[in-house]
C-alpha cells in the first residue's frame, strides 16, 4: 500500500512498510544514522536519527517508525538539532580521538557527522572509560574503545552470517563486543563485522595502518573465487590493490562477501607472481625473456606439431577463473590457430556428465533459477553440498529463507556450517543419498502428495511408481541410517511448499553414478510439480568461478561456443564462414584423456591456462610424468607453480584485478569486471596473450584491440549472448537468454533478462519420469572400504587460496577428518598419522576426529602441499575417474 | 484494610491449607465455573485495577488486547523481577502469599487464553524462588493448576525462572528477551507485549501484586473494589516505606493516602523525631517532594501532578541529616551500574551526569555544572530508548530544583568534601 506523507515540507508517496528514514532519502533527505544498516532489522539504540513527528510528543527514531497517510516529518528544527549534537557529545565522551592512527578514518560515520553536527568543543571534563582490548584473532581487530555499541556487527554476524560468533557483554558504559567468553574469535571470517562497523571499532588486521582510506581509488569487479559471481570493489592505489571493500546494495551480493572474497585478494599483491615471460634455454633452465622471444617460442613450437601431427597432438586446458573474452580467445586459439578440439577446463567433467542430464531431462544447460530466489524458499533440499563453502552468497540466501521459516533439508555424508540452522542434516553415508531421495519419492507416492491433473501428460509414471515398490520406508531409512519420520517430514514438507527448490554439488553428482541421483532429483520435482515457476528451482552448484561462460564460450572437446555440438556440420559450417577459418571436425579429448594421451605420446604439446594440474588433477605423480613427456608445453599463469616449473615457456598473465571483462555465474548472469589496476612488469590479460600467440602465428581474426572487442564477437558467434554488450552489462549484468526488450535497457521487476527457466515447468517434450531403479550409487569396493569426500574449505578454494597470506594464516595445512567411531575401529587415535590408498595412490596424513562426518566417510582439502589430494583420485575415463569422491582404504602407519 | 496482606500475618502462611482457609482458591472455580472468559476480563475493567509495577496501565484493558489476538500459545508472566530500589512489597506477597499470585495468574490465563505462565523472580530471591516453587507443586497436587484444572477442561502451567541481577529485566520487555535467553534490553514498542511478546505470541505481563489483587476482585466484584481509594486508581497499594522513618516497612493502604499520613500515621513518624526534608516517592527513579509537598496523595495521578511518580510505592525518606547531594549521587550510580547500555543517552548519558556529581562531591564542581547537568538530564530524558533511561536522571533534576543550594555549598567550599564516595554508594 503506498502512502503520502510530508517530510520537511515536502511531498512524497512511498510503499507503506518503510520506516521514514527510506522514505526521507527518496527525497534526499539524508537523516544520520549509526545503528541502522541496510541488510539488518530495526533496532533504534543509537538515537541518531530522531525526528519530530507531528501529533507525537516525543521525538521519534526515523529508523523504527513505519511512514502512515498524512504523517507529518520534521527533520530540520531546533529540537532534532539539539538530540543529534547532543547524541554525538555523548558518544565522543568515550570514543577515543585517535583518528590519526585509525584506519576508519576518513569512512567513519561519527567522524563525519561530528564534522557536519557537532561542536568543536567539549563540556566533556572526565575520565574516558578505558577498557582493556586484546587480540582476537589475526585478520580480525577489534579496538573496545573505538566502539559505540551500534550492534551492526553483532546483528550482521547473526541476522546475515547466521554465525553469531559476536554479541555483547556487561552492561552500560562498560559493555564491550565480543567472542563468547571473550575467548579467540571463531567464525568464518566473512568480514560482515568489518563492513558493518560504522568507526575503526572492527577493522581488517591485514590492512591495519597500511593506507589510509581517502587515498584510494575505487572500482567495481566481479569476485575470482566461486561461481556466486559477487560484485566486490578493489581499492588501489599506486598500481597496488590494497584492500578489497564492500560494494553496498550492488550485485547479487548486495555488498556481502565471504572469506575468500574479503581476504583472499592480497593474492594479487604477492611477490611471487611472475612478472616476466621465460623460456627454456637449451640448457634446461627457465629464463626471462621478451614476449616477442616467447610469443614466437610458443607460436612456432605449437605450430610445428600441428604440421607435424596435426591439431590432434595438441591440447589446451584454462582454467574456469578466466573471463569470458579470455575462454573465447582460448579456444578460438586452439581451433583456428592449431586445428585442435582437444579444449577443456576443470569443470568439464561437470559440464558433460552432470549438465547433460539437465539438457536430456529439462532442456536446460543451467542452473533454472535465480540465486536471489533462494531467499524465499519455503522449502530446500540441499544434497551433498556444503553451501557456505561451495557458493558462500548462495548460503546467505539459503539462510535467510530459514530466517523467513522455510524448511532445509540438507542430504550430505557430513554435517556442513549450515547444519546449526537447517532443519534437518541427513548425515546419509556416500551412495545411500539415492535411497534417502527415492524415500522422498515413495512418501510423495504414497500420501498422494501430488497434483493428479497436473501429471495428465507425463510418461512412464506407472514406472516411477514401479522403482519406488521393492522397499518399504523402515527399509530404507535403515539403509540409509536416518529415521522413517525426518524421510515423512523432508517429503510433506517439499510436496507441501509453494516455493521447494533442489541444489546440488558435487559430492552429489561427481560420485560414482551420480547421474542417477540427479536423476531421482528431477523425477521428485516433476512428480511434486516444483520446476519451473518461481522459487521452484533446480541448483547444480559448483564453485568454480566461470563455470558457465567456459561452456557458454564452447572451452571444451565436444562444444562450439554456444553450446553446439560440434559434430553438427551446419554450426560448425557457420561458424567457419563468421570465422574465416577451417575448424577441425572431429571431437577432441577432454583434460583426463589429454593426461593420458600425454603418458602415451598421442599428445605432443600443451597449452596451460592459469591451472596447475600437477596439484589439482587426478593422478599426481602421474600428471607430472605425463606432462614431463610432452615435447612441449606452456603455461601460463601468475605464479610459477609446480605444472610452470615443468614448462618451456612461461607466460606471465594478470588476474581478474588486472583486466576488463565478463564473467558468467552460477545463475547464468553475465557480469562485468573491470580493471582496477594495470599489470607490473611484464604482465598481460589472458585475452590479450591469447590473442598475441594467434597473431604471432600469422593467423587473421586474432587481432583485438580490448577487451571489449572480443565481446562484440562473443555477442555474434553465441547465440545466447546475441546483443551483449558494456553498455547493458553496467548495472549488475543480466542472465541469459534475453530478449531484444532486454537489449534495449527495459527492466521487468526490475531484472534483466531471465529469472528462470522453464515458466511453464519441464517442456512437453520432456515430460516423462526416469524412475531410477537401484537405490545406492557407490558401488561396494572390499579393497577400498571408506569413501574420502575431497573438498574445497571455508578459507581455501583452490591452488590459487594457497598464496594468499592472510587465508593461510587461518588454514595452511590439510589433515584427514574421520568420524571417531571409524577412527575406534581402524585403532586410529584423534592426531597420529596414517597411509591413505587409493587404486590411483597414496600418501601419510595426520587424522583428525570430527563427528560431522557419517561412519566410514573421510573428508579432506583439495589443495595443501602437506598432502596432495590429487595423487588419489582416479585418473580414468570421466565415468570413472573419481575427482571428488574417492574409495580408499586406511592403514595404520 | 487488608486485602493484599490479609494472609501474612497467619503461621505458615505460605501454605497451601493455609491460604485455603481465607477463601483460598475460591475464585478460580468461581471463574471457570461461572463465568466466561469475557466475563472475567469485564470483572476486571469494572474494578478499574491499575497496573502495580509503575506504568499503572489499566490491567482488564491489557488482559483484553491479549485475548482478542487469535495467535496460540499465549502467556501470562508474573513481574516478580522487583529491582527498584527501596521497593520490597512483592517480596512480601511472595515470600508470604504465593498462592495468591498463582491463583490470580490462572485467572488471567483463562481469562486472555494462556496456557502457560512464567514467574520472573530477580536472583536476589532465592528464598522466594523455592517458596513459589513449592506453592507451585502444592497447587498443582490439589488441582489448581496443571491440566484440566479443577475438571473444567483448563490447562494452566507455570514455571518459575530467575533472573541474573539486572534491574533493566524488570522493564517488560527486557524481561521477555531475558527469559527468552537473550541480553535483558528493551524491544521497540509498538508491537506491544499483549499481541508480540514472548516467543513473539500474545503475552500479558504484570506485576505480583497487580495479580494478587485479581482473586478477592473476581470473589467480591470489581464494583466493591472501584470504591476503595480513589476514583482514578481504586484500591489498596504496598507501600514500601524506608529511609529516616521510626518504622519502615510494607503498608497496605487504600490508594491515595498522603505522604504526610503514611509517614506520621503509619510508619511512625520521622527517626528520633527529627524534621522530615525530603522523599523520593516511586523509588529511586522518581522526583523528590519536599517539605511543601507532604500533603500530596501517592497515588498515580497526584504524583504525576506534581512532577513525580507513584512507580511501584517505593517511599524513601530522609530527614534533615540527609546530604542531597550524596544522596542523588548514590542514586545516579546505581543508574550507572544498571544502564543496559543499548541506547547512547543512557548509557554515555548517565556515565556522564555520574562523574559531574563526583567532581561536585569532590569540591571540584562550578555553578555552570548544574546547568549543563540540567542540559544532559533533558538530552537523556528527551531521547532515550526506554522509560528507565528516562527516569534515571529524575533525582537530579528535581534536586536542584528543590535543593539547589546544597550543590551551591559544595561549590563555594562551605560544605566538607572528601567523602568516601564508594563507600557511599
Amino acid at each position: 500500500m503506498m502512502v503520502r506523507l510530508e517530510i520537511d515540507g515536502k511531498q512524497v508517496m512511498v510503499d507503506g512498510h518503510l520506516k521514514i528514514l527510506d522514505a526521507a532519502s527518496k527525497l534526499g533527505i539524508h537523516i544520520p544514522t549509526f545503528c541502522d544498516h541496510p541488510r539488518l532489522g530495526e533496532l533504534g539504540a543509537c538515537r541518531m536519527c530522531l525526528v519530530e513527528v507531528e501529533g507525537m510528543g516525543k521525538l521519534q527514531t526515523a529508523c523504527t517508525l513505519a511512514v502512515a497517510d498524512g504523517m507529518v516529518v520534521r527533520t530540520d528544527t531546533p529540537r532534532v538539532d539539539h538530540a543529534r549534537r547532543m547524541m554525538l557529545e555523548f558518544l565522543l565522551i568515550n570514543h577515543p580521538l585517535e583518528c590519526t592512527v585509525c584506519d576508519a578514518s576518513g569512512e567513519c560515520t561519527l567522524q563525519d557527522l561530528a564534522f557536519q553536527h557537532g561542536s568543536a568543543e567539549t563540556r566533556f571534563r572526565g575520565k574516558k572509560r578505558v577498557l582493556r582490548d586484546h587480540i582476537i584473532s589475526p585478520l580480525i581487530d577489534r579496538n573496545l574503545n573505538r566502539c559505540i555499541q551500534c550492534k551492526r556487527c553483532v546483528r550482521i554476524c547473526d541476522e546475515v552470517q547466521g554465525v553469531t560468533a559476536l554479541g555483547m557483554s556487561y552492561r552500560g558504559a562498560a559493555t564491550v563486543v565480543g567472542p563468547f567468553m571473550d575467548k579467540d574469535l571463531d567464525c568464518e571470517y566473512c568480514s560482515h563485522c568489518i563492513w558493518a562497523c560504522p568507526v575503526g571499532a572492527i577493522t581488517s588486521r591485514a590492512m591495519k595502518q597500511k593506507v589510509r582510506t581517502w587515498e584510494l581509488e575505487k572500482t567495481e569487479a566481479i569476485c575470482p573465487y566461486c561461481s556466486c559471481g559477487c560484485t566486490l570493489l578493489y581499492n588501489h592505489r599506486d598500481n597496488i590493490v590494497h584492500r578489497v571493500t564492500h560494494a553496498q546494495g550492488r550485485g547479487i551480493n548486495l555488498g556481502s562477501l565471504c572469506s575468500r572474497g574479503y581476504f583472499g585478494q592480497d593474492v594479487i599483491n604477492h611477490p611471487d607472481r611472475i612478472r616476466v615471460p621465460m623460456v627454456r634455454d637449451s640448457s634446461g633452465t627457465l629464463r626471462a625473456s621478451t614476449w616477442e622471444e616467447a610469443l614466437s617460442t610458443v607460436a612456432s613450437r605449437l605450430g610445428q606439431v600441428a604440421d607435424g601431427d596435426g591439431g590432434k597432438a595438441i591440447g589446451g586446458i584454462a582454467s574456469d577463473r578466466l573471463t569470458n573474452e579470455d575462454l573465447f580467445l582460448f579456444q578460438k586459439l586452439l581451433r583456428v590457430v592449431f586445428g585442435s578440439n582437444n579444449i577443456d577446463t576443470p569443470s568439464g567433467i561437470w559440464s558433460r556428465t552432470v549438465m547433460p542430464v539437465l539438457e536430456d531431462r529439462l532442456g536446460v544447460f543451467a542452473a533454472t533459477n535465480s540465486m536471489d530466489e533462494l531467499n524465499y524458499a519455503e522449502a530446500l533440499l540441499i544434497v551433498g553440498c556444503d553451501i557456505t563453502v561451495t557458493s558462500p552468497i548462495s548460503g546467505l540466501k539459503v539462510k535467510q529463507a530459514i530466517h523467513r521459516g522455510g524448511q532445509v533439508t540438507e542430504i550430505n555424508a557430513r554435517r556442513t556450517a549450515l547444519s546449526r540452522l537447517a532443519t534437518r542434516t541427513m548425515v546419509v553415508p556416500v551412495g545411500q543419498e539415492l535411497g534417502f531421495v527415492k524415500g522422498l519419492i515413495k512418501v510423495v507416492l504414497d500420501e498422494e502428495l501430488y497434483d493428479k491433473e497436473a501429471l495428465a501428460g507425463y510418461e512412464r509414471f506407472s514406472e516411477l511408481e514401479y522403482t519406488v515398490k521393492g522397499r518399504d520406508l523402515t527399509a530404507i531409512a535403515r539403509d540409509t541410517d536416518v529415521k522413517v519420520e525426518d524421510i515423512e517430514a523432508t517429503a510433506r514438507e517439499f510436496a507441501g511448499a509453494r516455493k521447494a527448490a533442489v541444489i546440488f554439488g558435487e559430492t552429489a553428482a561427481l560420485q560414482p553414478g551420480g547421474t542417477d541421483l540427479i536423476n531421482a532429483l528431477i523425477d521428485l520435482q516433476m512428480l511434486t510439480g516444483k520446476l519451473g515457476q518461481e522459487g521452484c528451482g533446480l541448483y547444480p552448484t559448483i564453485a568454480n568461478t566461470n563455470a558457465q561462460g567456459a561452456v557458454d564460450m564452447g572451452v571444451g572437446p565436444d562444444r562450439l561456443p554456444g553450446h553446439l555440438p560440434i559434430s553438427s556440420q551446419k554450426d560448425r559450417k557457420a561458424l567457419e564462414k563468421r570465422w574465416k577459418a577451417k575448424l577441425p571436425a572431429d571431437g577432441g579429448m577432454n583434460a583426463l584423456e589429454m593426461i593420458q594421451a600425454a603418458s602415451d605420446g598421442r599428445l605432443k604439446a600443451m597449452y596451460l591456462a592459469g591451472i596447475n594440474p600437477v596439484d589439482t588433477f587426478p593422478g599426481g605423480r602421474v600428471v607430472a610424468e605425463a606432462l614431463t613427456k610432452l615435447d612441449f608445453l606452456v603455461v601460463q599463469e601468475l605464479f610459477l607453480t609446480e605444472t610452470a616449473l615443468l614448462a618451456d615457456v612461461v607466460l606471465p598473465a594478470g588476474p581478474t584485478a588486472e583486466k576488463d571483462g565478463t564473467m558468467t555465474n552460477l545463475e547464468r548472469r553475465v557480469q562485468r569486471t573491470r580493471k582496477a589496476i594495470e599489470g607490473t612488469g611484464l604482465t598481460m590479460p589472458d585475452w590479450k596473450i591469447f590473442s598475441d600467440v594467434g597473431v604471432t602465428a600469422g593467423v587473421q581474426g586474432m587481432k583485438y584491440v580490448n577487451a571489449a572487442e572480443v565481446l562484440e564477437e562473443i555477442a555474434e558467434s553465441v547465440s545466447y549472448y546475441s546483443g551483449i554488450s558494456h553498455r547493458i552489462l553496467a548495472d549488475n549484468g543480466l542472465q541469459w537468454p534475453f530478449s531484444k526488450e532486454d537489449a534495449r535497457e527495459v527492466y521487468h521487476e526490475g531484472y534483466l533478462g531471465t529469472r528462470h527457466l522453464l515458466e511453464d515447468g519441464p517442456p512437453e517434450a520432456k515430460r516423462r519420469f526416469v524412475g531410477v531403479e537401484g537405490w545406492e550409487t557407490l558401488n561396494p569396493d572390499s579393497k577400498y572400504p571408506m569413501t574420502l569426500i575431497i573438498g574445497d574449505l571455508l578459507f581455501h578454494s583452490g591452488s590459487y587460496t594457497r598464496y594468499s597470506e592472510s587465508l593461510n594464516k587461518l588454514v595452511s595445512e590439510a589433515t584427514l577428518l574421520m568420524n571417531p567411531q571409524t577412527g575406534i575401529g581402524l585403532d586410529v587415535q584423534d592426531g597420529s598419522t596414517v597411509r591413505t590408498v587409493s587404486a590411483q595412490g597414496e600418501f601419510s596424513v595426520t587424522v583428525t576426529y570430527s563427528d560431522d562426518l557419517a561412519p566410514g566417510v573421510l573428508f579432506m582439502p583439495r589443495h595443501f602441499a602437506n598432502a596432495p589430494a590429487n595423487s588419489l583420485m582416479v585418473l580414468a575415463n570421466e565415468d570413472e575417474a573419481e575427482t571428488s569422491v574417492v574409495r580408499v582404504r586406511v592403514v595404520k602407519a | 484494610m487488608k486485602i493484599l496482606t490479609r494472609n501474612i500475618d497467619r503461621p505458615n502462611p505460605a501454605h497451601i491449607d493455609s491460604y485455603l482457609v481465607n477463601e483460598g482458591y475460591m475464585a478460580l472455580p468461581r471463574a471457570l465455573n461461572d463465568m466466561t472468559p469475557e466475563e472475567v476480563i469485564d470483572e476486571v475493567r469494572f474494578s478499574r485495577l491499575r497496573g502495580r509495577g509503575g506504568a499503572g496501565f489499566p490491567a482488564g484493558m491489557k488482559w483484553d488486547f491479549a485475548s482478542r489476538d487469535r495467535r496460540t500459545p499465549k502467556y501470562i508472566i508474573c513481574n516478580a523481577d522487583e529491582g527498584e530500589p527501596g521497593t520490597f512489597k512483592d517480596r512480601v506477597l511472595i515470600e508470604k502469599d504465593p498462592h495468591a499470585i498463582l491463583e490470580g495468574m490462572a485467572i488471567a490465563g483463562y481469562a486472555v487464553g494462556a496456557e502457560y505462565g512464567f514467574i520472573y523472580i530477580r536472583g536476589e530471591y532465592p528464598v522466594g524462588a523455592r517458596i513459589l516453587e513449592r506453592a507451585i507443586a502444592e497447587a498443582e497436587q490439589r488441582s489448581f493448576l496443571g491440566k484440566n484444572i479443577l475438571n473444567s477442561g483448563f490447562d494452566f502451567t507455570i514455571m518459575v525462572h530467575r533472573g541474573a541481577g539486572a534491574y533493566i529485566c524488570g522493564e517488560e520487555t527486557a524481561l521477555i528477551e531475558s527469559l527468552e535467553g537473550k541480553r535483558g534490553q528493551s524491544r521497540i514498542r509498538p508491537p506491544f507485549p499483549v499481541n508480540v511478546g514472548y516467543s513473539n505470541l500474545p503475552t500479558v505481563v504484570n506485576n505480583v501484586e497487580t495479580l494478587a489483587s485479581v482473586a478477592p476482585i473476581i470473589l467480591r466484584g470489581g464494583a466493591w473494589y472501584a470504591s476503595i481509594g480513589t476514583h482514578e486508581c481504586p484500591g489498596t497499594k504496598l507501600y514500601s516505606v524506608s529511609g529516616h522513618v521510626a518504622k519502615p516497612g510494607v503498608y497496605e493502604l487504600p490508594m491515595g493516602v498522603t505522604l504526610r499520613e503514611l509517614i506520621f500515621e503509619h510508619a511512625g513518624g520521622m527517626r528520633e523525631g527529627r524534621p522530615f526534608k525530603a522523599a523520593f516517592p516511586g523509588g529511586a527513579s522518581s522526583a523528590c517532594l519536599d517539605e511543601s509537598e507532604l500533603d500530596v496523595a501517592l497515588d498515580f495521578n497526584s504524583l504525576a501532578a506534581a512532577g513525580s511518580m507513584l512507580g511501584s510505592g517505593a517511599v524513601m525518606v530522609l530527614d534533615d541529616t540527609a546530604d542531597m547531594v550524596e544522596a542523588t549521587y548514590v542514586l545516579t550510580k546505581f543508574f550507572e551500574h544498571e544502564s543496559c547500555g543499548k541506547c547512547t543517552p543512557c548509557r554515555e548519558g548517565v556515565f556522564w551526569v555520574r562523574q559531574i556529581l563526583s567532581a561536585i562531591l569532590e569540591g571540584k564542581g562550578s555553578e555552570g555544572d548544574l546547568d549543563l547537568l540540567l542540559d544532559i538530564c533533558d538530552g537523556i530524558q528527551s531521547t532515550s530508548f526506554c522509560g528507565l533511561g528516562e527516569a534515571s536522571v529524575n533525582p537530579i533534576v528535581s534536586t536542584i530544583k528543590k535543593f539547589r543550594g546544597e550543590y551551591l555549598a559544595y561549590m563555594k567550599g562551605s560544605r566538607e568534601t572528601g567523602n568516601d564516595l564508594e563507600a557511599a554508594s
